[in-house]
Parts: C-alpha cells; sequence; structure tokens
C-alpha cells in the first residue's frame, strides 16, 4: 500500500463525501433550511390536500414551508395550518394578507399562495393567524348559478302570470289601456325574451361545462387557459351578482305592479263599461289624466325601463362571457353567438352559417299582413295560415341551427326601409316564436330593407331562412 | 522424556463419506525428520493440515510440542502457527505480492521490525534459497522450481521449530529436488529443527528421512527407520520403496 | 440432492457467512491496511466506469423524459423528473449493478483462486485470520465505497442530464441545478443513498462467500466468478424492492 494510492483513496472518498454534502446543502437551501424565517398560521374547512413540507409562496415566490397541520376537534372546526416564511419576505406578509389554497399548474402539487397585504396594515406577528380565503369550488359556483337561473325563471314566471293576467284584462276592456299597455309591451316583451336568453344561456353553459365538452377539456392542459378560466370565473361571479339585482329589479316590479291601482282601477273601469258605456270614456280619461300627471302610468312605464335596463347589464355580461374564450368552442360548436346582435354585415359574410344547409322561403307583404285600424301591419289570418304550412315544412329539418327572418321593405327613405323590414320581421318572428314554441334565442330577425338579394322581383315580405346541419 | 514435537493419537478424518485418517496413532520426536509415504490420495497432505490446525480432526486428538491444538482458541493457534513453517505443494505464493513480499509477509505481521530491517531479511532469505535479484518479480514470473524455493524462504522465515513440507520434489527436476533437499537437512541440523515431509518421491525420502511412516488407506502400516521399512512384513511397503530406487 | 434442497442449503450456508462477517466486522483487530487497498480497488478503480455510465444514464434519460413533458408543456419539469428518477432509483441502482459486476466477479475470482491454490490455507498457516483479512477487508470496502459510488453516479447521471438538455434547449446550469434539488427532500435524498451501504454487503457477502468457499479448481474459480454477479445482482434487485417499501414506511411523505 503505497502512499499514491493512500492519496487516490483519500481523494475518492473526500471527494464524494464533498458531492453528498454539496446535495444535502442544495437541499437544504431549497428548503430554507439554513435562512431566518417566521412562521405563521391560517385556517381553513378544506385543505384539499396540503401537505407537510408543501411549499408556500409569497405574491408568486416561492418563500416556505408547511410546518404542521392541526386537525379539527369537532365537525365545525377548521384545519389550523401552520408554515414558515423566510425573514426577507416579511414586509409583504401584512395583517390583512389573505392565504389561499392553490395548485401549481392544474395538475400539480397544492401549495399555499400569499397574497401580499397593504401597507396600512402592519406586518403580520410571529404566530400570527392570517385570514385563509376557503378554496374555489366549481360545484359551489355551478350550484349558486342553477339557484340562481331558478329563483330568476320563477320571479320571472311570476311577473309574466301577473302581468298578462293584468295586460289581459285591461287590453279587453279598455281601448285606452291598450294603448298604455301597447306602450308598455315592447318594455315587458323584451325582458322576457332577455331574460329567457340569459337563462337558456346559462343552461347551456352550465349543461356544457358539466359534460367536459369544448374547450374544458383542452382546458386542463395549458396553465395561462388556467388563469384565464379564473378571471371568466370571476366574471361569472359578477353576471351572478347582476342578475340577482335583476331579480331584486324584477321583484320590485311585480311588488309595485301589484301595489299600484292599476289592477283596482281596471276592475273598477270593467265594472263600470259592463254597466254604462258612457261612462267607459270618462274613466279612460281620468285614467289618461291620472298617466299625465306623474301617477300610476308613469310608475309603472319606469319601473319597466328601469327593469329592462337591469336585464340589459346582464345581457352584457352574459355576451362578454360568450365572446370569453372559455366558452367560445361551445358558441363556435353553435355557429353563431347571439342572433339579437346580428348585424347586416356580419349576415352578408359567406362565412355566416357556412357550416349549416340553408331552406328559404318567401312570404310577400300581402301575404302577410293586413292594415288595421291605426295604418300599422299586423299579421292577417291568412298570412298565419301561411306561416303555419311554411313552418311545418320546417321543423321537419333537424333544429339544430338557427332560423333568421329577413324582413324587407322598399317604400320611402332608407332608414325608413329598414325600420318597416325589421317590423315585418318581427311580427312574424314573435308569432313563429309563440306558435311553436321555438327556443327565442334561435330565431334571429335581420331587416335588409329594400337589399332584394333574395329574391329580385319582390321587394316587400319576409324570408324565412332555416339554418340546419 | 521430553514432549515430542508432534503427536497423533487414534485420529479419525473423513471427507463426506470418504474416511481418510482410520484411527492414526503415531509421534515425532523434536528435532528430527518425519518423512509420510504413501499413494497419491492415501491423506498425507491432510495430516499436514491437521498439523497446522488448518483441518479439524473427527475423533482422536493431536498435540503439537505438548498442546493439543484442537483445543487451542484463536489466539493460541496463531502463537502455535508462528512456530510453523508450512510449504505447500503448489507453494501457495501471494499473487497480489511480490516474490520478497511474500517472503517479507510473515515478518510484517508478526514482528515489529523495521520496513528496512524486514526487507534486509527477506533479501537473506531468499539468497538462503538461491534466489537472490528475484525480490520484486511476480510470482508468476518464477519458474515451478524457484516458486518452491520461495516458498520454502517464506515458511523458513519466523525460523520455525516444525517445519511442513508437502511434496518438496513434485513437478522438479531431480537436480532441483536435490537442491532442495539439502537445502531441507541444513535447516534441520541448523536450526534443530522438526521437519515433517510429504513425499512419494521414494529418492527424496531417502535423502532426509531420520524416521519414516508409510499411509495405506486410511491406516498407518509401518513406521521406523529407512532400514526397520525395507525389512517390513507388508510386501506393499517393500514394494513401494523398491519401485523408485532407481529414480 | 434436489435442486431446491441445494438451494436451501446454500442459502443456509450464505446466512451463516453473513452472520459470521456481521460479527467479525466489528472485533478488533481491524486490517486497516488491506481495508484501505479494497476501497482503491473497489471505490477509486470503479469511479471510472460509474462516471461515464452515470453521464450517459442521465442523458438518455432526460431525453427520454424530455420527449414525453414537451407534449404537455413542461419543458420546465426535466430537472426535477430526472432528479428524482436519478436520485430515488436509478443511480443507487445502476451503480450497485455496476458494481456487482465489476467488483462481485472480481472478488469472487480472486477469493476463488486463492482458495484452490490454497493460497488462503497459507495465509492461515502464517497466523493470519484469512476470513478478516480477506473477507471483512472486502465486505467492508463494498460497504463503504458503495454509498460514495452512488453519490458519483447521482451527480454524473444530473450531470449528463444537464448536457444533454442544455445542448437542446440551452438551459443553464443553475437553473438546472436548482430546479433539480428544489423540490427534493432530504428523505428523497438521504434515505437512498444510504440503502446502498446494504447493496454494498450483499455484494460483497455473496462474492466473497462463493470464492471463499470455492472447490474445483479453475473450472470452480470461473463459476465462483459467475455466479457472484448472477447471485449478488439478483439478490440486490430483491432486496431493494424491501427496502424501498421500507424507506417509504419510514418516511411516507418520500413516496
Amino acid at each position: 500500500m503505497d502512499s499514491t494510492k493512500k492519496l487516490m483513496v483519500g481523494i475518492f472518498v473526500g471527494g464524494c463525501l464533498l458531492l453528498f454534502g454539496v446535495g444535502l446543502f442544495l437541499i437544504g437551501n431549497s428548503n430554507q433550511l439554513f435562512t431566518k424565517s417566521f412562521q405563521v398560521y391560517a385556517e381553513f374547512k378544506k385543505i384539499t390536500g396540503i401537505q407537510n413540507g408543501g411549499k408556500v409562496r409569497v405574491a408568486g415566490m416561492d418563500a416556505g414551508t408547511v410546518v404542521r397541520i392541526e386537525v379539527p376537534t369537532h365537525p365545525e372546526g377548521k384545519f389550523r395550518i401552520y408554515f414558515k416564511i423566510i425573514e426577507k419576505l416579511h414586509p409583504l406578509v401584512r395583517q390583512d394578507s389573505e392565504v389561499t389554497i392553490q395548485t401549481d399548474g392544474l395538475l400539480g402539487n397544492k401549495y399555499l399562495q400569499i397574497d401580499a397585504g397593504t401597507s396600512f396594515s402592519a406586518p403580520a406577528r410571529e404566530n400570527a393567524m392570517i385570514h385563509g380565503k376557503e378554496p374555489f369550488d366549481w360545484g359551489d359556483l355551478m350550484d349558486q348559478i342553477s339557484v340562481t337561473v331558478k329563483e330568476v325563471n320563477g320571479i320571472l314566471l311570476h311577473v309574466k302570470d301577473q302581468l298578462s293576467a293584468t295586460l289581459v284584462q285591461v287590453e279587453s276592456a279598455v281601448k285606452s289601456a291598450n294603448l298604455l299597455m301597447i306602450d308598455a309591451r315592447p318594455h315587458v316583451n323584451s325582458i322576457l325574451a332577455s331574460a329567457k336568453d340569459i337563462s337558456a344561456d346559462l343552461h347551456e353553459i352550465i349543461d356544457g361545462v358539466q359534460e367536459g365538452r369544448g374547450t374544458v377539456g383542452a382546458l386542463f392542459k395549458d396553465e395561462k387557459l388556467y388563469a384565464s378560466v379564473k378571471r371568466s370565473v370571476d366574471q361569472t361571479e359578477v353576471a351572478v351578482n347582476h342578475l340577482r339585482d335583476a331579480t331584486a329589479s324584477a321583484k320590485k316590479v311585480v311588488a309595485k305592479v301589484e301595489d299600484s291601482e292599476i289592477v283596482p282601477e281596471v276592475q273598477r273601469t270593467v265594472k263600470n263599461l259592463q254597466q254604462i258605456t258612457r261612462q267607459v270614456k270618462d274613466a279612460v280619461e281620468k285614467f289618461e289624466a291620472a298617466g299625465g300627471d306623474g301617477g300610476a302610468s308613469e310608475n309603472l312605464q319606469r319601473t319597466l325601463a328601469g327593469a329592462r335596463e337591469a336585464m340589459s347589464d346582464l345581457s352584457d355580461n352574459t355576451e362578454a362571457l360568450k365572446h370569453n374564450f372559455f366558452f367560445k368552442g361551445f358558441f363556435r360548436r353553435r355557429g353563431f353567438f347571439d342572433l339579437g346582435a346580428l348585424n347586416v354585415t356580419e349576415y352578408r359574410n359567406p362565412r355566416f352559417g357556412k357550416d349549416f344547409k340553408q331552406y328559404r322561403l318567401w312570404f310577400a307583404t300581402e301575404d302577410l299582413f293586413r292594415k288595421d285600424a291605426g295604418g300599422a301591419e299586423v299579421l292577417s289570418a291568412q298570412g298565419k295560415a301561411k306561416l303555419d304550412e311554411a313552418m311545418t315544412q320546417v321543423l321537419a329539418f333537424p333544429r339544430n341551427g338557427p332560423l333568421i327572418l329577413e324582413g324587407f321593405a322598399s317604400d320611402g327613405t332608407v332608414s325608413q326601409q329598414y325600420l318597416a323590414g325589421r317590423r315585418r320581421a318581427v311580427r312574424v318572428q314573435a308569432y313563429i316564436v309563440d306558435q311553436f314554441r321555438l327556443r327565442p334565442a334561435y330565431v334571429g330577425v335581420i331587416s335588409l330593407g329594400s337589399d332584394a338579394a333574395f329574391n329580385k322581383t319582390a321587394k316587400d315580405g319576409v324570408g324565412l331562412v332555416s339554418f340546419y346541419k | 522424556m521430553p514432549d515430542p514435537a508432534v503427536a497423533f493419537d487414534a485420529v479419525s478424518k473423513s471427507f463426506g463419506s470418504k474416511e481418510v485418517l482410520k484411527n492414526v496413532t503415531f509421534s515425532i520426536a523434536a528435532g528430527t525428520a518425519f518423512v509420510l509415504l504413501g499413494r497419491s490420495g492415501s491423506g498425507k497432505s491432510v495430516m499436514l493440515k491437521i498439523i497446522c490446525g488448518l483441518l479439524k480432526v473427527d475423533s482422536g486428538s493431536v498435540a503439537v510440542h505438548g498442546n493439543e491444538i484442537t483445543k487451542l482458541d484463536s489466539q493460541q493457534l496463531a502463537e502455535t502457527r508462528r512456530h510453523m513453517g508450512f510449504l505447500f505443494q503448489s507453494a501457495a505464493l501471494f499473487d497480489s505480492l511480490s516474490v520478497g513480499e511474500n517472503v517479507a509477509f510473515p515478518l510484517r505481521r508478526n514482528t515489529r521490525k523495521t520496513d528496512a530491517e524486514i526487507r534486509e531479511q527477506a533479501k537473506d532469505l531468499l539468497q538462503k534459497v538461491g534466489l537472490d535479484g528475484e525480490y520484486d518479480h511476480a510470482p508468476s514470473q518464477l519458474s515451478g522450481g524457484m516458486r518452491k524455493r520461495a516458498g520454502l524462504a517464506r515458511a523458513l522465515a519466523m525460523e520455525p521449530s516444525i517445519l511442513l513440507i508437502d511434496e518438496p520434489s513434485a513437478g522438479l527436476d531431480p537436480i532441483t529436488s536435490t537442491e532442495i533437499d539439502q537445502l531441507l537437512v541444513d535447516i534441520k541440523t541448523k536450526h534443530h529443527a522438526t521437519l515433517v515431509v510429504v513425499t512419494h518421491n521414494i529418492p527424496s525420502a531417502r535423502r532426509i528421512a531420520d524416521q519414516m511412516a508409510f499411509l495405506e488407506d486410511g491406516h498407518l502400516v509401518a513406521q521406523g527407520t529407512l532400514k526397520e521399512l525395507e525389512q517390513n512384513e507388508n510386501q506393499l511397503v517393500r514394494d513401494f520403496l523398491k519401485s523408485q530406487q532407481a529414480g | 440432492m434436489k435442486s431446491s434442497e441445494a438451494a436451501l442449503e446454500w442459502f443456509g450456508g450464505m446466512s451463516i457467512f453473513s452472520g459470521q462477517v456481521l460479527r467479525q466486522s466489528f472485533a478488533r483487530p481491524v486490517e486497516l491496511t488491506e481495508l484501505l487497498k479494497q476501497t482503491f480497488e473497489i471505490g477509486w478503480r470503479s469511479s471510472p466506469l460509474i462516471i461515464l455510465s452515470g453521464l450517459a444514464v442521465g442523458g438518455v434519460l432526460s431525453i427520454h423524459t424530455r420527449a414525453t413533458l414537451e407534449r404537455f408543456g413542461a419543458e420546465s419539469m426535466i430537472p426535477t423528473a430526472l432528479a428524482f428518477a436519478v436520485v430515488k432509483e436509478t443511480g443507487p441502482l445502476v451503480a450497485a449493478l455496476l458494481i456487482s459486476g465489476r467488483v462481485g466477479a472480481g472478488i469472487g475470482a480472486e477469493l476463488g483462486g486463492m482458495r484452490v491454490t490454497e493460497q488462503i490455507d497459507a495465509l492461515e498457516s502464517l497466523a493470519v485470520d484469512s476470513f478478516k483479512y480477506l473477507v471483512i477487508t472486502r465486505v467492508l470496502a463494498c460497504v463503504v465505497a458503495l454509498p460514495l459510488l452512488t453519490v458519483l453516479m447521482n451527480f454524473s447521471g444530473l450531470a449528463g442530464g444537464f448536457l444533454a438538455e442544455t445542448m437542446i434547449s440551452g438551459m443553464s446550469f443553475s437553473f438546472y441545478f436548482h430546479a433539480a434539488f428544489s423540490s427534493l427532500g432530504f428523505s428523497d435524498y438521504i434515505p437512498p443513498t444510504l440503502k446502498t451501504m446494504v447493496f454494498g454487503f450483499i455484494i460483497g457477502t455473496v462474492s466473497c462467500h462463493l470464492g471463499y468457499n470455492a472447490t474445483g479448481g479453475a473450472e470452480g474459480v470461473g463459476r465462483a466468478a459467475t455466479q457472484s454477479v448472477v447471485l449478488s445482482s439478483m439478490f440486490l434487485i430483491i432486496v431493494n424492492v424491501i427496502l424501498v417499501k421500507f424507506i417509504f414506511f419510514l418516511y411516507p411523505g418520500a413516496g
């Protein structure tokens, strides 16, 4: 055994031990064993898989580890998670910091995320509690949405029943009341339509998400997507809040209608009508007079306008949701975003409905409409029969694409043409939606004015285009 | 009367079902050269290993200088072995050491001499067996006779009182064989050592032996001087001694 | 005798031999010079083999890991995944198997040769405890060298992984090693490294047992060498399963 061999054994043993030590040091370093740290805790009802030794991040930076977890002693208790954070990040951890349980990527380990507090608050003390925000749960959100939607539906139905009962009475009884109602009706209709839209869309979104269709599958592969999903969830929460507001407004509408003097007034009017025809006019005049100086009718109108506004807010939010990438796949699969927002340019774009087959029908104005006493066009009995016949054909095709009603008119200025065309299409829409119980979201209206792309000779009428696959 | 150097008393030894020694009794006086004769595989080498304590007997007892070798603990056994030298049939030099270090090995293990002293002594030993200048060679570079001589030098290193030698002339030419035999006789006379030699080479036995014994089928069939054995009533013994007289 | 009986008898002999090794390992005096010599043979002489194999294994693992993780866009996980694979299992096991091949065969052949040429008897005749001198020193050297060689294997494996990775993606050295060690805990590092002491004990005892008790001339020596490799590899793979389970039992978090 000469000395060179001894030296080599020394190099071998020493070198390997040194490497081992380097490994120990690197691991210890990454576990913050050698840095000064302080300990705090947070409480959670659910800990969703946090373990001893789990990572802690302060504002995204690796900052420490979970030291120990105390299990609650009774069902109402909370888990207490003790963790330590390196001293360097102490200035960020304030008494108003918030701890959440997060997942590293979508499938990674759970870790604790501590949001930096505000400078108004004192730094967290050693062994102090930091407020823990319960983990977000998709299931909870979905439950919340569906409960709210049900509630809204119930209220809307209630409103509808109340209103239509009242309106029917009013309409059949008093001409002048009819005028008022004609004024109010678009408001109410549009509230109902958009409420239906919203609840239908939400239903479909929830269904889609629950079945894991569309982008949801892809979701589980990308962290960026994950972040966006969280944003969209926040938006959904906002939307739900809006929906609540809308519900409250709708409740108010009902209350107002119930409280207001409309019902008893109308009833009295009806009685009067039944007794003395002569007195009807007086009653109407009186009623109109009441409306003139800020009485019940103005009140109702204002309320309805308010409700409509609230509903359109909600529409905007669901609209944003639709264009959010998360649900984009869903709407793309459906083939269109929102038929209500369809404009001529979009409609004329060859890409519109390119995945669908089309079935077209043409109805001339004179076949569909008659003039009522006020000169407005209303659907004639003959027209309704024609539509019934046509729809029977259309409904023979699969109902998986939109139904578009194109309104045409050739009299007057361009804007008059547009409005007249739109009115015609809307009348037909209202009729077939009601008659055939179609989902309004699937029946779109577009006014093409005097643009006679459909038929060179016929410039007045309604075109019915059914898209299907 | 002093204790005999080696004494076997009713020793039996078997390997598996094969009995190698059957109730063997004899003794070797100190300072004599004792030659064990017998046919190949008659158990002669086993007797050497039993004397050295490398093999344990099944029954009977073996005493070396009056100490029963079967009852010694490991330390006493090691102490006894320090006074023995063993030359193996194949010399059994350590392949991992040079020839000189092989000879120096027992000195390094069992004495407190300095490195220089040990080297000097090992060189002397090598010179004694006619291997001067081979100190740094590897055992594999030596011929059979040279290896045997190096083995002898190693066995002599501790100046043993009992020298156990297994086939000193096996595989060697007659001249080399004669040289080694002469060396053994010299050692016996100079150091008053007891020689226990196992061989089936009769000329070699004649040159060395004071006393002889003949082992056949596990039994010690004859014992005595060369003269006595030549007169032995056993035909086999007489034939054996005659057969190699020329060789 | 039936072969199963023979196997059991061999295993019994092996167990007694191991017991003797354990008992004598702590008995004085220690054959220090010989122990250093064997550490040199088993440790130092094996390091080039271990380093080269480590580089190759690490590189190949890294390439495969990349191919898989790339699909999920998780390339930044490569150092972590590789560190887990190498430090927890591949490093210790591959090092042990390589050493069982190189050293096991060596010990089996060397001791077998010494046995059949009576060198072991010669040692005994020179008042040397051959068991302590030959067996204990080799087993101890294996027990000492294996964890050290495993560390060498781990680091050269990570280095090999780094070379392969940096050639493809140009990942920086400091990021690579920081990422590699950041997810490892002590329980992922220390027990798997120290468990190779058991592997070393198995390699040392099995091959010493086969060599020390070899019979049958040159052929017997060859058999001892071959069986040393076969049996020690087999035993250490089986024992590894038990050890992994045991470590998991001691450190549940290490899974």
